[in-house]
């Protein structure tokens, strides 16, 4: 079930990109309310708060608590990177975890403290159709009294599901070594994208760690 | 004594084990149905009823089951009117990168230069080309080559190359009809730029291309980025969603 492109939905965010495109509404100019718009196009106002959100996820509007929408600023040095889109989503397939001390593998990584103990998750990515793009190392605080959820390395590639958390990705580029040309069937000097992401909940303590090592000539971030 | 709180261990964890398998049964499902593309952002789930059944479960353990993905920000419950699979945030990152900038900062100097600039009467626009090297510690950390089409009555002056980029945009273009991507891959560097930056052909660099269009699709210009390795960090960060 997929947006219908004639869904009103569509048609109020068309429009309203419309008129901030064209420039019939300004930067700093107001959007009309919920209201006038769930009435002008008879739809429910839940619709038309999923049709300003979407303007907002794409920084045309944002809101001000009581007053409304407005249009913003058109920012050139910001960017949206969508890192595991629905056109090419990352798949991941465990290569092995176990229980390591945590403060030797991430020493010097991690400014958050991590404990003693942390789980060690080593997982492939791919793209759907099986095409290795690259593999990662994720640490996450092991503690016995907190379970591990099946989820923790099965489902999650990018997504780690925790909401609110705030997420940290720092990218260089790299030459593949011996190791991670063996794990990537690739030759030594390859073209690597590292990543190393931070995941801290809103407490600032450490969800989990994760050096991610991904084939140059395949894995590309895009934004815009 | 000892024992008896072994046994109570036990039974605790076999009904904690008890309660997780159901609650994963139906949060697995959702999640693997949202991570594999079944259910798509902005889907409706079945109703809570509608999952008691097809789960064989009770109504406490559906709405917690479906109150855990509202709190992992899987769904987002409408009162009333059901739940519906989140557009997810967490894979949206936001870059903010600044070009000149940001790259200025680590420079102790620039060199701009290969500037050229064509006029076309026709259309009145001017085609600007140049390129700009940044230096630390007489070292290229960064190499940079510009295409712009500028629309002015005024004529183009070289000293535009000191103007960072997205001031140029702003000063002779509509900003709202600007439409921008970044793209960003580790690439192996080309010979005749390892020349420039002095380093080995093999070398692996950051390649980071920003390019600009009006909203027709025409081109408007790009700016190609290459960054030495190791030079520049870039960081991402979650995007932070306003509204529920």
């Amino acid at each position: 079930m997929a947006y219908n492109t004639q869904s009103k939905y569509h048609i109020i965010v068309d429009d309203l990109k419309a008129s901030i495109y064209s420039g019939r509404l300004n930067a700093g100019e107001a959007v009309k309310s919920e209201k006038q718009l769930s009435e002008e196009y008879t739809v429910s106002r839940s619709t038309v708060r999923k049709a300003l959100s979407a303007l907002v996820d794409e920084n045309l509007i944002f809101t001000i608590q009581g007053k409304g929408y407005f249009v913003s600023e058109p920012q050139l040095n910001t960017y949206t990177v969508y890192l595991n889109d629905e056109m090419s989503p990352l798949k991941t397939r465990l290569i092995g975890v176990k229980i390591v001390r945590a403060e030797e593998a991430l020493r010097n990584k991690v400014k958050y403290n991590i404990g003693n103990k942390a789980l060690e998750i080593m997982r492939y990515y791919y793209y759907d159709d099986d095409e290795l793009v690259g593999f990662g190392v994720k640490y996450i605080p092991f503690n016995n009294n907190v379970p591990i959820l099946e989820r923790d390395f099965q489902y999650t590639s990018f997504e780690d599901g925790i909401s609110n958390d705030s997420k940290a990705l720092l990218f260089r580029p790299l030459a593949a070594d011996n190791k991670i040309s063996e794990m990537l069937h690739t030759y030594v000097g390859a073209p690597i994208l590292k990543m190393e992401q931070t995941i801290v909940d809103k407490a600032n303590n450490i969800c989990s760690y994760e050096d991610m090592f991904m084939l140059g000539d395949r894995f590309v971030i895009n934004g815009e | 004594m000892k024992i008896c709180s072994c046994w109570a261990t036990g039974l605790l964890l076999m009904v904690n084990e008890l309660n997780t398998r159901l609650y994963s049964s139906l949060t697995g499902d959702i999640i693997k149905k949202i991570s594999s593309g079944k259910l798509l952002p902005g889907d409706k789930l079945p109703s809570e009823n509608m999952l008691m059944e097809s789960y064989g479960l009770s109504k406490t353990t559906v709405s917690r089951c479906l109150q855990t993905l509202s709190n992992e920000g899987y769904i987002v419950n409408i009162p009333r009117v059901g739940n519906y699979v989140k557009k997810s945030k967490s894979t949206q990152y936001e870059l903010v990168f600044d070009g000149e900038s940001n790259v200025s900062l680590l420079a102790d100097s620039m060199r701009g230069g290969d500037f050229s600039c064509t006029h076309d009467p026709a259309s009145g626009l001017y085609k600007v080309a140049y390129n700009k090297i940044y230096y630390s510690e007489k070292k290229v950390i960064c190499f940079c080559d510009y295409l712009l089409t500028l629309d002015t009555d005024d004529g183009i002056d070289p000293s535009i190359i000191e103007m960072p980029i997205n001031n140029l945009l702003k000063k002779y273009h509509n900003l709202h009809s600007i439409k921008k991507t970044v793209i960003i891959q580790a690439i192996v560097c080309p010979p005749d730029l390892a020349d420039i930056m002095g380093i080995p052909d093999t070398s692996i660099i950051m390649s980071l291309e920003r390019n600009y269009y009006s909203l027709d699709g025409t081109t408007i210009g790009f700016c190609k980025s290459f960054f030495r390795d190791q030079s520049f960090d870039f960081h991402l960060y979650s995007k932070k969603s306003f509204i529920r």
